[in-house]
């Protein structure tokens, strides 16, 4: 036998000994956190906000091309509003009246989003003009944020209803 | 619906919306791409703290925001695309039907019916009159209890005797062309009413928090807008079955950019997976299957925290009747296990999401995300390039060994970022892509006794044979997109660190249309399954192996003695005949170090390979026949 094939031999024979190894490994990962250091550059804020408002800016433009996809999107349409009477279906197109909902809930979605990414600037600007008193207060101002837009129960096109 | 609802729609209204939204989705994907490589990396590399963390956050936010509406605006544009398709035919069937009727000299009424002139030979000394008919829709025609097996088929019999016995010709054509309105109709009517509750599930959400319930509604609308596209799809040309490759990128080509669209919005999991497409392409779906993973993964997770087994039960000895000690119940293990396997896969998805968010900081450029399936095979599927390889100078494929898992897959994306950025100090001029290619169910153990193994599973050459014909397509599917999108080859390196490089030796062993690369390097390899450099196909010139330290030989030794080498021959070995390559690295794990982003020996000798600067890496030995 090689020097190292005794070797491998006594581990195998430590890690019979030792059955008791088999759950320690097995959770291989660490989660890696921050160091929390502060660190705080003008330069850097600045540069974040602008590129906010640039954002915003492309927002404006799909909103802009969404609306040029409707033909007339405040026109009235009397075939796609004739209600419902009786069982039978309406004569109308339901697709056209459809779309026509999907669309304003879509203008309402990123005229929101542009909504936001204004008060991302500003605040993302003022921490760069320290307008805060210390990091703390600029980290309040982040988090006010956060509870603006919170979370309903409802999800894209599910009915009040539900 | 109904004729003069027809009659006045504009299906191109259909058409025009779809073309706003495939707009806006692609711009609001630009914003999206701005977001995270110009803005969050830089952040992130500038500032630190609190304050910044809290921004950063809002930063996040707007980018599922923002990849949100790529999305549904993907899913928009082909349901109205598709909606389009389907009302403009049958509005081109109507159109068909009133010209004919008309160039019959009949008149068709303001509810579709069809109005014909007298004509036909006298009957009793009269020109048998005109009149008015209304047609029906092939189904609804039966009005016979006789024949309810088709009574399509009977309609037409029966419309067909009362032409022949109708003294007037007009009256059969008549019948024909109010019948072929009537069906126009029916048409719109059943597309109309099969996509209005369709397109109204893709209603935007009504606050912009995206959470994990979003996430899965998006899912439901991928699946809803699926099954209503049906015959839409059904006329475009299905992805080849079992495709290789080279089919596959074939097909992709071939589509029009909105079938392609309507591909990459309803099947982002197979379009993700397919070997041969585009990098652009599959980094698109695979972003919507991670995110739509994370959404499943973290409400799993929710209800599975809310409902704890018990942990354990107290063992009585059956003679005393005293207790002797605890065990962790068989409910709570299982329970344990798949808490695991899902914090696994939380742990992933985030390590992916940080590299994401990287882009920009020390150089790294934008991340690719080629194959991503938290549960695919026992530890997840991961492939993410640094920088595009389908248009890339110089493209290494990096696999990992032992003990790789979704979970800690931060480690070997760290390795490839490295290889990356000191390939891309080397050769600045040229591009470099590097891909960490974790597709591949990973020994645990490589040593006696590491995760309990008494032998370890990294002696068994079974991981690496499953593993070769999955690589070999994935590379074969890097050189045929490359192709696609350039129309050569590129510089190509497969790189195998531990058991990673027996893997690649097995997949040499698949030939193909293609060269598996241009160059191989083996790291710290335990064997290659072949014991000549040559039997990997290539010259040996461009088969380069390295050791390191320490516990290096456990891993090289150790799979010389299990059989990983052929004939106990390993790739360091002279008789093995590569280039042995000059290594610094005091650890089985240390080949990849940098101080003050200067590299190491090793990191720096593989990063010349990848590049071509063959004459400067440092050897220990050359290659020999």
């Amino acid at each position: 036998m090689t020097s190292f094939e005794q070797e491998w031999a006594q581990a195998k024979a430590d890690a019979s000994a030792d059955v008791s190894t088999r759950l320690a490994s097995a959770d291989g990962w660490n989660s890696g956190g921050n160091a929390g250091g502060l660190r705080s550059d003008k330069k850097a804020w600045s540069a974040a906000a602008s590129g906010v408002g640039t954002l915003k800016e492309i927002v404006k433009t799909a909103l802009t091309e969404l609306e040029r996809g409707q033909k007339s999107p405040e026109g009235f349409d009397p075939l796609a509003v004739i209600p419902v009477i009786g069982p039978t279906v309406a004569p109308g197109s339901q697709c056209v009246a459809a779309q026509r909902e999907v669309y304003q809930s879509w203008k309402r979605y990123l005229d929101d989003v542009t909504g936001r990414c204004d008060a991302l600037k500003g605040r993302l600007e003022k921490s760069g003009q320290n307008h805060y008193k210390n990091d703390k207060a600029v980290q309040g101002a982040f988090e006010e944020l956060e509870k603006r837009y919170k979370d309903t129960p409802r999800a894209g096109g599910q009915s009040r209803a539900r | 619906m109904d004729y003069a609802t027809l009659k006045a729609l504009q299906p191109s209204e259909f058409e025009d919306a779809a073309v706003g939204y495939r707009a806006t989705r692609d711009l609001v994907s630009g914003a999206k791409d701005i977001l995270e490589q110009r803005i969050a990396g830089r952040m992130q590399a500038d500032l630190e703290g609190e304050a910044a963390s809290a921004a950063l956050e809002q930063l996040r936010e707007l980018w599922q925001n923002f990849h949100y509406v790529q999305v549904e605006c993907g899913l928009l544009t082909t349901a109205l695309t598709a909606l389009f398709a389907e009302m403009q035919a049958a509005k081109k069937k109507l159109e068909a039907a009133v010209e004919d009727a008309r160039a019959d000299k009949m008149t068709v009424n303001a509810d579709g019916s069809v109005s014909y002139p007298a004509g036909g030979e006298k009957v009793d000394g009269k020109v048998p009159e005109g009149g008015k008919v209304t047609g029906s829709a092939g189904g609804d025609r039966g009005g016979s209890p006789l024949d309810p097996a088709d009574p399509s088929s009977l309609a037409d019999a029966l419309d067909r005797q009362a032409a022949a016995q109708h003294p007037n010709p007009y009256f059969g054509r008549a019948v024909e062309y109010a019948n072929r309105i009537a069906e126009a109709v029916e048409e719109a009517t059943e597309a109309d009413e099969l996509w209005a509750p369709k397109l109204r599930q893709l209603k935007a959400d009504d606050d912009l928090t995206v959470s994990a319930k979003d996430w899965i509604d998006v899912q439901k609308d991928t699946t809803g807008v699926r099954t209503a596209a049906k015959s839409y799809l059904d006329d475009i040309k299905p992805p080849p079955k079992h495709g290789d490759p080279i089919t596959n990128a074939a097909w992709w080509r071939g589509l029009s950019p909105e079938e392609q669209d309507a591909y990459l919005s309803l099947h982002p999991a197979s379009v993700g997976d397919l070997d041969g497409l585009p990098a652009e392409v599959r980094d698109e779906a695979n972003r919507t299957v991670l995110a739509e993973s994370r959404a499943r993964v973290t409400e799993e997770r929710t209800q599975l925290l809310a409902h704890e087994p018990t942990k354990s039960k107290v063992l009585y000895d059956p003679e005393t009747g005293s207790p002797v000690g605890k065990v962790d119940t068989v409910e709570w293990t299982q329970w344990n296990d798949r808490k695991k396997r899902l914090d696994n896969a939380i742990s992933g998805i985030d390590i992916i999401q940080r590299r994401f968010e990287q882009t920009g900081t020390d150089g790294l450029p934008k991340a690719y995300l080629l194959g991503f399936d938290p549960f695919a095979n026992k530890d997840g599927r991961v492939i993410i390039a640094n920088g595009n390889p389908d248009t890339a100078d110089h493209t290494a494929v990096f696999v990992p060994g032992t003990k790789t898992v979704l979970g800690n897959i931060d480690d070997e994306i760290d390795k490839s970022d490295r290889l990356w950025r000191q390939s891309n100090k080397l050769a600045p001029g040229e591009s470099t892509s590097t891909i960490t290619w974790f597709d591949y169910d990973a020994p645990r153990s490589a040593k006696p006794g590491e995760a309990g193994d008494i032998d370890p599973e990294a002696r068994d050459d079974s991981y690496a044979r499953k593993a070769a014909p999955t690589l070999r397509h994935f590379m074969d599917g890097t050189e045929a997109a490359h192709r696609s999108a350039t129309g050569d080859t590129s510089h190509t390196t497969l790189i195998g660190h531990s058991y990673g490089s027996t893997v690649i030796g097995d997949t040499t062993k698949y030939p193909s249309d293609y060269r598996v690369a241009d160059d191989i390097i083996a790291v710290g390899s335990p064997g290659m399954q072949v014991d000549r450099a040559a039997d990997l196909g290539l010259n040996p010139k461009h088969v380069w192996a390295m050791a390191g330290g320490g516990d290096d030989k456990w891993v090289r030794e150790g799979g010389r003695l299990g059989g990983l080498g052929d004939n106990g021959v390993i790739p360091t070995d002279e008789a093995f005949g590569a280039n042995l390559m000059e290594s610094d690295s005091p650890s089985h794990g240390g080949f990849w170090a940098e101080e003050n982003n200067r590299p190491s020996v090793s990191l720096e000798n593989q990063a010349k390979v990848i590049v071509g600067r063959y004459d400067d890496v440092k050897l220990h030995r050359e290659a020999h026949w």
